[in-house]
């Protein structure tokens, strides 16, 4: 899908961060039931102009931005993920010491107005931006993002509450220290280099959080979350609405809207209903299916986000064992079939396998990785001795997964693979994961999703053995050989971004595909952002990856 | 006798004793409840901890670039944060000792108190009912009349042959089709939540009508009636079926009655009949029924909740289960059979007390 | 005597077990009118006998049989009688009414929507009947042994019912199939459940009220044993009143079970179902309202059917207006 949404993709290499669509789906996905049926997990997220009451005041225009969300506990805490409307108000609230856009993949200066990093790649000292003020009156120092950062790093932190999953982890594990030089600076010390520092911080987990406000509340601070973004927490209602507010003092001037609410719409239809009616006037959770209806109704418009996600289909190698019978399995695969049916045209085949378009380090030169043959199908399956194999098929029941299943237990049948399915709540899709002795552990289909756009979060991940993929979902690391794909990966890692690197993570999909074969591409696709046509100035890119940046939005 | 008094249309008069039992028998059925509510909390208790799945799986897997070992720790800490780790029958003493203190515990996902997650979910529900419930009995009470004066004749097939389709209307579509026709064509009706989104309201109870009352902020009254009217509408048509035929059999056995054949004798017009006596000794049924009724809704407009975007207690509870959140199941459960018992307990009572058969007897 | 025989079917439905024991007798009393003119006609043939069992004496009545027989016959042996297959998926998806080949066109994955509508009636008919015939079983023992024994084993089971009207029936229903997986089995029996007390309850009137009298007594002092006169004393005389019920619970089951279905708690894709083709049709509400409606209708229909017809076999079984 063309992006149209999109500047010209800088080069430079964001790192990987916590990949939102995972930890969304990990935190047990609002248990919406989507997959009961009715409410798609990823509920929908739009701007909703109400119409009536324009208000006045401030500099802008004025009015009430809806976004309709997936769901809202009413918490909103960089440091615990609850839902995706939650954090999408944190989103808005808070800003970290640097920023993507999602209009071009690299970090750059937010509350840090420039960063130094140190020949050895270990020391990065931060100088924040002087008098940028929090929604509490007080005014940004080290202190206060020392307070937010050791949230993130210290899991006995005092003010964490409790079950807190600390996207940032994982950086904390690699962080020496974490100092104020002076009111001003702020030098973070890395045991090992990592060049995607600068991008988790972009994240929402890093998203710096007033001090004041933190020795105030406590862990209760997600019900008072104060930060430095475009808008001020105003109220919430868990399951129904968060109500944000312009904030006059904002660092690049007060947003044009007065309001912006984010309201709970979890019904696909009433999704598209509401984008229609105007009650919601943008979302990126529209319903695939909805995609040509919306587009030939004058009052909305659909934008083009490029993919950024991938659907897989994850393999575990401990109950197939045979590489060919997994390899048959990959080469049964309709894509197109996938594409247009199961997203509607809303996608494309995964030609770069584990990397989307919408990221660096897009190969296309991957595309054989991801074909069909049934022909070889069915030759591989004979060779292993395998033809009437028995597998279990596990899909989460909501949005696009069913009807995916159900199209790949097609194909494989055509294969000649027996094939039972289950579609599962996605509350107990996650855990059913984690479960190698699950009767249907064979086959799962899932989908990886970034916040932020870097080879490193896709295949980083997904190929690193001692992972949460490569080791409890496929199996990866009981594989003979593997040791040297997590040193391989970590090589590219810190590759400055560049053919090279690009080559190097080629290089490694191409090895993790044609070698072991755990996991199957499907498509890559991209959330479905739609909104009123009287809207503007909504961050789109960003949108459609459950990034919300409202401060130019007008409607 | 234990159970609820069963509601009868043809009574025959009770002597004085009777009513003593009766009331004694209300009595015993008060002091039921504790131990009713008691099982459902201890089912509700064992039933989600046997789920599939776990609320730690959960949240521990929030950050998928952490290693397999680094999410076994996050799990582990967190499932000691929620007093997980403790072997079932301690959890079990300590939700009994919490609820013995009216303590209902906390979310897992974001730490609300349940009973505040209550408080907002509720007062949507119970607007939402009571509001469907006065549509369907207006309607209901003025079709179920109809009929009933005009028995036998084709008002009569009509009406019921309306009520019958209308009671079994397949409520899950009807919401998604009255959006598309009055949100999306007609653009009549607001089709998500109880409020604009562009009003500023501070909920103080969280009843909109009795906020804006507290408030003095009239204003709210009429968008909240505007978005109440469709959800409220498409609840109210299934039930509005089925009241009417209650109302019908009701009205046409009171109509058979002695003191109905006597005021009509006395030369009472027929519209002064039905007022003063006919439908005043009809109603009991529909109340009992209503109050089943109310039960019912309270726990079970889950669809229509989350057609309209309407913030529910159904939700709440469906939500509270596919996250595993044990603490919101549990609490928000036991809140709807407690508003069910009393409900009907109080509709019971009412029964008894306003009974004119028993209070003549 | 007429008990209440509440139910919470949960979901918003209405409870028609609920409405049946006001509503029976006054519109009994005016079919059974019309029953005897169609008598006095003399009618022959088995049209003529089914009028002399009082069944199909309302124009939607007779509708409703035809239609519940068709729709029973087209479950059984329509799969039979379509080649087409309703799960296969095929290239040509989306096609309108009237594509050749393809009756009422394809859904969203090329297959046959005539054959999905066809094979689609089993499962909802299936949990149907069988979540009625469960909740009879459990609701006439419960209230047979209730009303027969008194005392604290009626103390203890009608609290059981009061538990079971109180418990919400969507978490039951989502308990069950959270634990044991979506499907027949769990709706079955959780439906089944739910529809339970509202039974128990009129069993265990109609059980206390024959249990007083003297011919139980009689076989009771004679040393009858209590199995026995359970069922083959007491259990004959409440059968009319109970079957009357059972039917209108039939309804009752049907509404609920298309309901869960549509929530996606009942059969799993690719097996087609109308429930769940109502649910996935949504989507294509406004491309393809077909997909939505057919399977709408169709389950609005049974269940209309399903009244109706619970009516008319009330008039015809329970005479004294019991229910």
């Amino acid at each position: 899908m063309p992006d149209q949404s999109q500047g010209t993709p800088a080069l430079r290499p964001a790192e990987p961060q916590v990949s939102r669509r995972t930890v969304l789906r990990g935190a047990s996905l609002l248990g919406v039931g989507a997959g009961f049926g009715l409410t798609p997990l990823l509920a929908a997220c739009g701007v909703a102009d109400d119409g009536s009451e324009k208000s006045g005041g401030g500099s802008g225009k004025g009015g009430t931005l809806t976004l309709a969300i997936d769901s809202t506990s009413a918490v909103n805490d960089p440091a615990f993920y609850t839902t995706l409307g939650d954090w999408m108000a944190v989103d808005c609230i808070c800003r970290g010491l640097t920023f993507i856009s999602f209009e071009s993949n690299e970090p750059t200066p937010d509350l840090a107005k420039s960063w130094k990093i140190s020949d050895d790649q270990l020391t990065y000292t931060f100088t924040l931006r002087d008098g940028v003020k929090f929604h509490d009156g007080t005014t940004l120092s080290s202190a206060d993002v020392l307070a937010t950062l050791n949230r993130q790093f210290d899991p006995e932190n005092k003010t964490l509450p409790k079950g807190a999953s600390r996207p940032l982890a994982s950086l904390g594990n690699n962080v020496a220290s974490l100092t104020a030089e002076d009111d001003l600076t702020v030098k973070l010390v890395l045991k090992a280099p990592d060049r995607t520092v600068l991008a988790q911080l972009s994240d929402i987990g890093g998203r710096v959080i007033s001090k004041a406000a933190l020795d105030k509340y406590g862990s209760g601070i997600g019900k008072h979350l104060v930060g430095t973004g475009p808008f001020k927490f105003a109220s919430a209602t868990s399951g129904q609405s968060i109500t944000l507010e312009a904030f006059d003092d904002f660092r690049l001037g007060r947003p044009p809207i007065d309001r912006l609410v984010l309201r709970q719409v979890q019904d696909p239809s009433a999704i598209v209903s509401s984008l229609l009616s105007g009650d919601v006037s943008a979302t990126q959770f529209t319903p695939y299916s909805a995609v040509e209806q919306l587009k030939s109704d004058p009052s909305v418009t659909v934008h083009d986000t490029k993919e950024g996600f991938d659907a897989i289909l994850m393999i575990d190698a401990r109950r197939v064992p045979e590489l060919k019978v997994r390899k048959a399995i990959n080469l049964a695969i309709d894509r197109k079939a996938i594409v247009q049916q199961a997203f509607f045209g809303v996608g494309s085949e995964p030609d770069g396998y584990a990397i989307p378009p919408a990221q660096n380090g897009y190969d296309t030169g991957l595309a054989d990785l991801s074909t069909k043959n049934l022909a070889q199908a069915k030759k591989l399956l004979k060779e292993a001795g395998a033809e009437g194999r028995e597998l279990g098929l596990m899909a989460a029941s909501d949005s696009w997964h069913p009807k995916a299943a159900q199209i790949v237990k097609q194909n494989l049948e055509d294969a000649g693979f027996k094939v039972k399915t289950t579609s599962v709540d996605p509350a107990s899709y996650f855990s059913r994961l984690s479960d190698g002795k699950d009767d249907y552990h064979d086959l799962m289909i899932w989908e990886r999703n970034s916040y932020v756009p870097d080879p490193n979060n896709m295949v980083g991940s997904m190929a690193n053995p001692a992972g949460l993929y490569g080791s409890t979902i496929t199996g990866l690391d009981t594989l003979d050989g593997v040791d040297t794909m997590a040193e391989d990966l970590l090589e590219a890692k810190n590759l400055p971004v560049g053919k090279k690197r690009t080559a190097a993570y080629s290089r490694i999909q191409r090895r993790w595909a044609e070698e072991y074969m755990v996991i199957a591409m499907l498509a890559c696709s991209t959330n479905l952002v739609v909104s009123g046509a009287d809207v503007k100035g909504i961050n789109t890119a960003a949108l459609g990856n459950h990034r919300c940046f409202m401060e130019k939005a007008s409607v | 006798m234990s159970a609820l008094p069963l509601p009868r249309i043809r009574r025959p008069h009770r002597p004085r004793s009777e009513r003593v039992d009766a009331l004694w028998a209300m009595f015993r059925r008060l002091l039921g409840i504790p131990v009713v509510l008691f099982a459902l909390a201890t089912l509700v208790f064992i039933a989600m901890r046997l789920l599939p799945g776990s609320p730690t799986a959960s949240l521990a897997g929030g950050g998928t670039n952490l290693t397999a070992e680094e999410i076994a720790q996050n799990e582990a800490r967190a499932s000691k944060a929620l007093g997980l780790d403790q072997p079932l029958l301690t959890q079990y003493g300590t939700y009994l000792d919490n609820l013995v203190h009216l303590r209902f515990g906390e979310s897992f996902f974001g730490s609300n108190s349940v009973l505040s997650l209550l408080g907002d979910a509720l007062p949507g529900t119970i607007e939402l009912t009571l509001a469907a419930m006065t549509v369907a009995v207006l309607l209901g009470v003025v079709t179920g009349v109809i009929a009933a004066l005009r028995k036998g004749t084709w008002i009569d097939t009509t009406t019921r042959t309306v009520a019958t389709v209308s009671f079994s209307l397949p409520w899950f579509a009807l919401g998604v089709i009255a959006i598309v026709v009055f949100g999306v064509w007609l653009r009549w009706l607001p089709v998500l939540g109880r409020l604009p989104s562009s009003l500023d309201y501070h909920p103080t109870t969280n009843f909109v009508l009795l906020d804006a009352i507290l408030q003095n902020r009239f204003e709210l009254v009429g968008p909240w009636i505007q978005h109440l009217i469709l959800p409220a509408t498409t609840l109210a048509l299934s039930m509005a079926g089925y009241i009417t035929r209650i109302v019908r059999a009701s009205v046409l056995d009171v109509l058979g009655d002695d003191f109905v054949r006597t005021a009509r004798m006395k030369g009472l017009t027929e519209s002064a009949v039905i007022r003063r006596h006919v439908l005043r000794n009809s109603w009991l049924p529909i109340v009992t029924v209503l109050g089943l009724q109310f039960g019912s809704l309270l726990g079970g407009s889950v669809i229509t909740e989350t057609v309209f975007s309407y913030g529910g207690v159904g939700r709440l509870l469906v939500q509270g289960v596919l996250q595993r959140d044990y603490p919101v199941v549990q609490g928000a459960a036991l809140a709807i059979a407690l508003l069910f018992v009393l409900v009907n307990y109080a509709v019971d009572m009412l029964y008894m007390i306003l009974d004119p058969r028993i209070r003549k007897g | 005597m007429s008990d209440r025989t509440g139910s919470d079917p949960g979901l918003g439905t209405t409870d028609a077990l609920a409405a049946a024991p006001v509503s029976g007798g006054a519109i009994r009393s005016a079919r059974r009118g019309r029953d005897r003119d169609g008598r006095d006609r003399e009618h022959r043939g088995p049209v003529a006998k089914l009028r002399r069992l009082g069944i199909g004496t309302s124009w939607p009545a007779k509708v409703s049989w035809v239609f519940l027989v068709a729709i029973v016959l087209v479950a059984l042996a329509g799969p039979l009688l379509i080649s087409a297959d309703p799960v296969r998926q095929t290239s040509s998806a989306m096609l309108p009414f009237g594509s050749p080949g393809h009756l009422l066109g394809t859904d969203d994955l090329g297959r046959d929507e005539l054959a999905r509508l066809v094979h689609g009636a089993r499962p909802l008919l299936f949990v149907a009947f069988a979540s009625t015939a469960l909740a009879a079983v459990i609701g006439t023992g419960v209230g047979l042994l209730a009303g027969y024994a008194g005392g604290i084993v009626e103390q203890v089971l009608m609290r059981a019912v009061d538990l079971a009207l109180a418990f919400p029936s969507i978490l039951l229903v989502i308990l069950l199939v959270a634990a044991a997986g979506p499907g027949t089995t769990s709706l079955v029996v959780g439906v089944g459940v739910s529809l339970a007390p509202g039974l128990a309850r009129l069993a265990r009137a109609l059980a206390a009220r024959e249990t007083a009298r003297d011919y139980i007594v009689a076989a009771r002092l004679g040393g009858t044993r209590t199995p026995r006169v359970l069922v083959q004393e007491i259990l004959p005389n409440i059968a009319g009143p109970m079957v009357a019920q059972v039917v209108m619970t039939l309804s009752v089951a049907a509404g609920f079970a298309a309901g869960l279905s549509y929530l996606g708690l009942g059969i799993q894709p690719p097996t087609p179902d109308w429930g769940y083709m109502v649910q996935a049709g949504q989507e294509f509400l406004y491309s393809a309202p077909r997909l939505v409606v057919l399977p709408a209708t169709l389950t609005l229909l049974f269940v209309v059917a399903c009244n109706f017809v619970g009516d008319d076999l009330r008039d015809a079984l329970d005479p004294k207006g019991t229910v």
